[in-house]
């Protein structure tokens, strides 16, 4: 049976290797991870990344960008999988254009994530008390908004919502 | 941290170097000496690939530690 305490062992094995630059090992344990848990992007990812650090006997580096976009199949929002594909077209396939539209996803996709954990945190520490440590989040809520220039009527709304519920709130 | 002072052939991992960016030519330059190459006007388009490579590979490298913390 495949158990969750399996999968972070192997994951566990897997960082040993790496931190030992034992890359091949490292390959080979990803890959044994991936016959249990197959089209994991998690995996994908790390099977990418180490194809590209092991020596010539590894997978060819198609293998490694094949990866990427199984992972990227599986979760087209997997912000791991659209970096390292980023990265992977910049220096390795020279593609600046392609490199640039998956970062500009994984840009988009990080902002909106980062804004969620944000406003979700303000609603925590709000209930928590911690009101200044509330406004603080959502002042980097709005922040992030307004620099990655999609300040929009609703999410405005939906911020100075939020602010007024807290300042109504109890100190 | 890239050494400056080690070969290229020595940082850029042997699956790497099957990638059209690599130049066998340049394999005997240190990261510096790439460096100044690929920032010289007009750049140097074989020392532009290779730093890119070589940076690839010790940000991946790099990325396990990060992993943990």
């Amino acid at each position: 049976m495949n158990t969750v305490s399996q999968f972070k062992q192997g994951v566990a094995r897997i960082r040993r290797h790496w931190n030992a630059a034992a890359y091949d090992r490292a390959l080979a344990e990803v890959d044994r991870l991936l016959q249990s848990w197959p089209d994991m992007p998690r995996l994908l990812v790390l099977r990418a990344e180490l194809i590209q650090l092991s020596d010539e006997s590894a997978p060819p580096l198609a293998e490694a960008q094949a990866s990427l976009r199984r992972a990227l199949d599986f979760d087209d929002q997997s912000l791991d999988a659209l970096v390292e594909q980023g990265h992977f077209l910049l220096a390795v396939e020279d593609d600046a254009n392609e490199a640039s539209k998956s970062f500009a996803k994984a840009v988009t996709v990080g902002m909106r994530l980062l804004r969620e954990a944000l406003l979700g945190q303000a609603a925590a520490l709000a209930e928590l008390d911690r009101r200044q440590e509330a406004f603080d989040c959502l002042a980097q809520a709005r922040l992030l908004q307004s620099q990655n220039g999609t300040s929009r009527k609703n999410g405005d709304e939906d911020l100075l919502t939020r602010w007024e519920e807290l300042l109504a709130s109890k100190p | 941290m890239v050494d400056e002072n080690a070969k290229a052939d020595d940082l850029i991992p042997g699956s790497l170097k099957r990638s059209r960016s690599y130049h066998r030519d340049y394999g005997d330059r240190t990261y510096s000496e790439i460096k100044e190459l690929a920032h010289a006007d007009p750049p140097d388009r074989k020392a532009r690939h290779m730093k890119k490579l070589i940076e690839q590979a010790a940000r991946l490298r790099e990325k396990a530690r990060r992993r943990q913390r």
